[in-house]
């Protein structure tokens, strides 16, 4: 009632001015509209704070009252632990769909340092261990992780070996050692390989911007001598012959879904051929761990009505 | 702008109605974007995978591109007044002769035009966009307008459809929440993208006016972080 009578005050006020009309009071009538404005807008945007911090005590009422995503993968193996995870695992196989493949865009290295990023990033390889276990826990077989300055890359040997040692991972792959493989720019290392084992429980590839643009030029610069050399026509570079090319050899679908954790909504130069189809989800605010940002996705994903070309 | 059917379902009309309506919207949000400076607009009216659709459906979006893009070029406001140039982006062989012809005409009529560039993507998928211009990339080497040690990603983006200026930001209604193969290329490089969870018919300008104040909100970080990208 009190903002109602304020607010009718104000309009009021900013009415006399409008009809007094006289121009030596054009600055006050000009103040009192700014005023108005700006009053306007700070009560929507505290109406709007409200409403997300509302949103977000629900949220984390319900994560308390249910699952801590934190706890479940780095906690040690209670009973009570081992329940909640089947629990989550359950849930995560009962949702009506998953990516096969999921790609996660990190910011780079420098970004970090400088900013926050939500509070939801450790180190390189942290992150990366902790979406393998995730990975690995709603059975997606393919896991793409994305920073565009290489700084994955640059440590390809720290994350193999986190890897290898991670009881994170094994907890989330049922306490059993999964089969990993980790490629980055040419590397490949086979992790905790299971010789009986004709395909890894998890694959996971370090991209960088060399994924995107870079290679669109390689394979122009390949076409082009193919065409020097009369072995192809241009004519016969189609849509098809490029996708073709594009194809990952290992027959991989392009992902499904992309989780951006970054505080802009801008990919970076992602690789831009394998985005066509992806749905793009940004972490939630509201997520209070990496795992939970990868879980609201994946909850968010399963919700999607694929209507491609429809 | 996305949504036209969903939305003309919501109202118990035909899906055709949904499409005028978006037409409407468009010209709408054109107005918007001319009064407030922007200066270079793109909008996905028809993916090369729609002609998947019935051919009902598609017949009647032809007409509709047909009839409105003569329509635009010749009569409305935003090309009369304030001389904006409608550019028609895609693989036009895929259309028919009528659309082709109207397409052509709404280039002709509106090439000498200063104002606010309009790229109509009709029919258009990034995908083959990139692959046109690997193409024509290969095209150039052949004649020898270009040295293959010049292939690099000025030149491929410079034989894009759409080569520039850089896109700022990329905004999706409907709720959906992927790129549809629509601007990819251009899309990557640091675009702002938004996906707003309201049919395009009901698009307004308040929506539009959020997503400019967070833009004008992030432009700095956008701005640092090509900064350190140099």
């Amino acid at each position: 009632m009190a903002v109602f009578v304020w607010f009718i005050s104000l309009m009021a006020l900013a009415a006399i001015a409008h009809l007094s009309g006289s121009r030596g009071k054009q600055g006050l009538k000009q103040q009192l509209a700014d005023g108005a404005c700006s009053v306007v807008l700070r009560s929507a945007q505290l109406a709007f704070a409200v409403h997300r911090s509302f949103q977000a005590w629900v949220q984390n009422s319900l994560t308390q009252a249910g699952l801590d995503m934190q706890e479940l993968l780095q906690g040690d193996d209670t009973e009570a632990i081992l329940a909640k995870r089947q629990q989550l695992s359950d849930l995560l196989a009962s949702l009506p769909q998953r990516p096969e493949h999921l790609a996660v865009i990190l910011p780079e290295h420098e970004v970090r340092e400088n900013e926050a990023i939500g509070g939801l990033l450790v180190s390189e390889v942290d992150d990366v261990e902790v979406l393998c276990a995730w990975g690995l826990l709603a059975k997606i077989r393919r896991l793409s992780i994305y920073a565009r300055d290489d700084s994955l890359g640059r440590a390809f040997d720290s994350i193999a070996g986190r890897l290898r040692n991670s009881k994170m991972v094994a907890r989330a792959f049922n306490g059993r050692t999964p089969d990993i493989c980790l490629d980055s720019s040419g590397r490949v290392e086979h992790i905790c390989a299971n010789s009986g084992s004709t395909r890894p429980d998890i694959h996971i590839s370090l991209w960088t911007r060399d994924h995107g643009y870079p290679s669109l030029v390689r394979l122009s610069r390949e076409l082009s001598r193919e065409v020097q050399s009369k072995a192809l026509a241009p004519a016969a570079i189609t849509e098809a012959l490029v996708a073709d090319r594009l194809q990952d050899p290992r027959g991989s679908k392009h992902p499904e879904l992309v989780l951006l954790l970054d505080d802009l909504p801008c990919v970076s130069e992602f690789p831009p051929w394998p985005l066509q189809n992806s749905e793009l989800v940004q972490a939630d605010s509201g997520a209070r761990s990496l795992g939970d940002a990868v879980f609201r996705a994946l909850v968010c994903f399963a919700k999607i009505e694929m209507r491609f070309g429809k | 702008m996305d949504g036209n059917r969903r939305y003309a379902r919501k109202r118990q009309r035909v899906a055709s109605s949904g499409h005028v309506s978006g037409f409407y919207r468009l010209a709408k949000v054109l107005e918007w974007c001319n009064d407030l400076g922007v200066g270079n607009v793109s909008v996905f009216a028809f993916a090369i995978n729609n002609f998947n659709r019935t051919p009902e459906e598609v017949k009647t979006l032809m007409d509709l591109a047909e009839s409105k893009l003569r329509e635009l070029a010749e009569k409305s406001d935003l090309v009369q007044r304030h001389g904006v140039r409608i550019c028609v982006i895609g693989n036009r062989s895929l259309l028919s002769q009528g659309v082709q012809e109207a397409a052509e005409f709404a280039e002709q009529k509106t090439m000498h035009n200063r104002g606010m560039r309009l790229n109509i993507c009709f029919p258009y998928s990034a995908t083959d966009e990139i692959s046109s211009a690997i193409r024509k990339v290969v095209e150039d080497v052949d004649t020898g307008k270009l040295q293959h040690a010049e292939i690099d990603e000025k030149a491929l983006e410079s034989r894009l459809q759409i080569p520039g200026p850089d896109l700022d930001i990329l905004v999706r209604t409907s709720g959906q929440i992927r790129f549809s193969n629509y601007m990819l290329w251009q899309s990557v490089k640091m675009a702002y993208i938004r996906f707003v969870d309201v049919f395009w018919p009901d698009f307004s300008f308040f929506h539009m006016i959020c997503i400019l104040i967070s833009w004008q909100l992030a432009y700095n970080d956008i701005q640092r972080r090509k900064q350190l990208r140099k």
